[in-house]
C-alpha cells in the first residue's frame, strides 16, 4: 500500500465512516512517518474531543429569558412608535383632504392625496421594516417618522393654500367676468 | 414538558407560550455553549454569544421549518454564522491569557477547582490552535470532533456538500496535527 492510500484510510477511520483497517495497520508497521502521522493525528483528535462538554452554566436560561422580554419590551416600543407615525399621518392626510373639499376642489384632487398618503404609508412601513432589522432602535425611527410626518404635513399644507388660492381666483374672475 | 419534541415546542413558542422557549435553551445551550467557547476561548464571552444565538433563534423562530432540518441544526447554523462574524471582528485573546483566566473553572458555582488545572490549560492550548484554523476548517474540526455532530449535518450547517465538508475536517486535521505538534515539541503542551 503507498502512503497516499495510508492516508485516505487514515481519514476515513478518523471521520467515523471505518472502524479499523487491517490493511493501514500492516502499513504502519512498516512505514515509520505515516505511523508518526497516524500517531499526530489520533492525539490530535483525542485533543479535540477532550473539549466537548464543557458545561454552559445553569444561570444562562434565565438570563435569555430577561433578555428575551427586554427585546419584546422593545419591539412593542416599536410598534407603538408605527402606530403613533401611521395614525398621525392618517389624520393628517384626513385633515387636508377636509381643507381642500372645504376650499371647493373636485375629486380629482381628493383622490390624488389619497395615493400619495398611501404611497407615503407603505414607505414608512417599509423603512421601519428595514431599520428595525437592523435594530436601529425606535427612537431613531420615530426621529425619522417625524421628520416625514412634518414634511408630508408641510407639503401638504402648502399645496392646499395654493390650490385654495388658485380656486378663489378662479371664482373671483368668474365673478368679475359675469358681473 | 421534557417529553415534547423540540419542534413540538418551537410550535408551543410560535402560539404564544414562551416558557417553551426556556425548555429549548436548557436542551441546546450545552451544544451552543461549546461551541462558542471553542471559537473565543473566554467564559465570559462565550456566553454572551450564546445568549445572542438564542436571541436570533426567537427572533427567526417563524422561519425555521422542521421538515428541513432538525433544531439543533438550524439552531447550530445560527451560532456558527454569529461565530464566523465574531471571529472576524475580533482576535483571540492568546491562550496563556486565557489559561489564566479558565483554568479549573466551575460554571455553576464561579468557584476554581482544582479538577484537571493541566487538562484546562492543554484544552486552552488546543483551543488556541483550532482558532488558527482557516474559518471553514475551523468550524468543520469543531463540529465533528466537538459536537460529533455526523458530516450530513455539518454539510447542511456550513451550506455545502458532505464531502466538501470532509475535506474541511481532513485539512483541518492536518493542519491541527502540524500546529500541536510544534507547541508538544516546545514544550508548552
Amino acid at each position: 500500500m503507498k502512503c497516499i492510500e495510508a492516508d485516505r484510510l487514515m481519514s476515513a477511520i478518523l471521520d467515523g465512516d471505518l472502524p479499523g483497517s487491517p490493511r493501514l495497520e500492516s502499513h504502519l508497521e512498516g512505514c515509520e512517518s505515516c505511523a508518526l502521522r497516524w500517531e499526530a493525528l489520533r492525539r490530535t483528535v483525542s485533543d479535540v474531543q477532550a473539549l466537548a462538554g464543557t458545561p454552559a452554566p445553569a444561570r444562562l436560561t434565565p438570563r435569555i429569558m430577561a433578555a428575551l422580554s427586554a427585546d419584546a419590551a422593545e419591539e412593542g416600543g416599536r410598534r407603538l412608535a408605527t402606530l403613533i407615525a401611521a395614525g398621525s399621518m392618517v389624520l393628517a392626510s384626513l385633515v387636508a383632504i377636509a381643507w381642500l373639499w372645504a376650499a371647493g376642489l373636485g375629486e380629482g384632487v381628493t383622490t390624488f392625496f389619497l395615493t400619495a398618503s398611501e404611497a407615503l404609508l407603505s414607505f414608512v412601513f417599509a423603512l421601519r421594516d428595514h431599520l428595525a432589522a437592523d435594530s436601529a432602535g425606535y427612537a431613531t425611527l420615530v426621529f425619522i417618522w417625524a421628520g416625514i410626518l412634518a414634511t408630508g404635513l408641510v407639503g401638504m399644507a402648502a399645496v392646499g393654500r395654493i390650490c385654495a388660492g388658485f380656486v378663489a381666483a378662479r371664482r373671483g374672475v368668474g365673478e368679475h367676468g359675469s358681473a | 414538558m421534557s417529553e415534547l419534541s423540540d419542534a413540538e415546542l418551537v410550535s408551543g413558542v410560535l402560539s404564544g407560550n414562551r416558557d417553551f422557549f426556556a425548555h429549548l435553551i436548557d436542551r441546546h445551550r450545552n451544544r451552543v455553549f461549546s461551541v462558542m467557547l471553542t471559537a473565543v476561548g473566554n467564559r465570559d464571552m462565550a456566553e454572551d454569544l450564546t445568549q445572542e444565538t438564542f436571541l436570533k433563534a426567537y427572533r427567526n423562530l417563524g422561519s425555521y421549518d422542521s421538515a428541513q432540518a432538525k433544531f439543533s441544526t438550524w439552531l447550530l447554523t445560527i451560532a456558527t454564522r454569529l461565530r464566523i462574524d465574531t471571529h472576524r471582528r475580533a482576535k483571540p485573546e492568546s491562550s496563556l491569557d486565557r489559561m489564566q483566566e479558565d483554568k479549573g473553572f466551575d460554571p455553576d458555582s464561579g468557584v476554581r477547582t482544582d479538577r484537571g488545572l493541566e487538562q484546562e490549560a492543554v484544552g486552552q492550548v488546543v483551543r488556541d490552535a483550532i482558532g488558527r484554523l482557516p474559518e471553514r476548517q475551523r468550524v468543520a474540526v469543531t463540529l465533528k470532533h466537538i459536537e460529533g455532530l455526523p458530516f450530513s449535518e455539518i454539510a447542511q450547517i456550513m451550506g455545502c456538500t458532505v464531502n466538501s465538508a470532509k475535506v474541511h475536517a481532513h485539512r483541518g486535521r492536518n493542519r491541527l496535527a502540524q500546529l500541536l505538534g510544534h507547541i508538544r515539541e516546545e514544550g508548552l503542551a
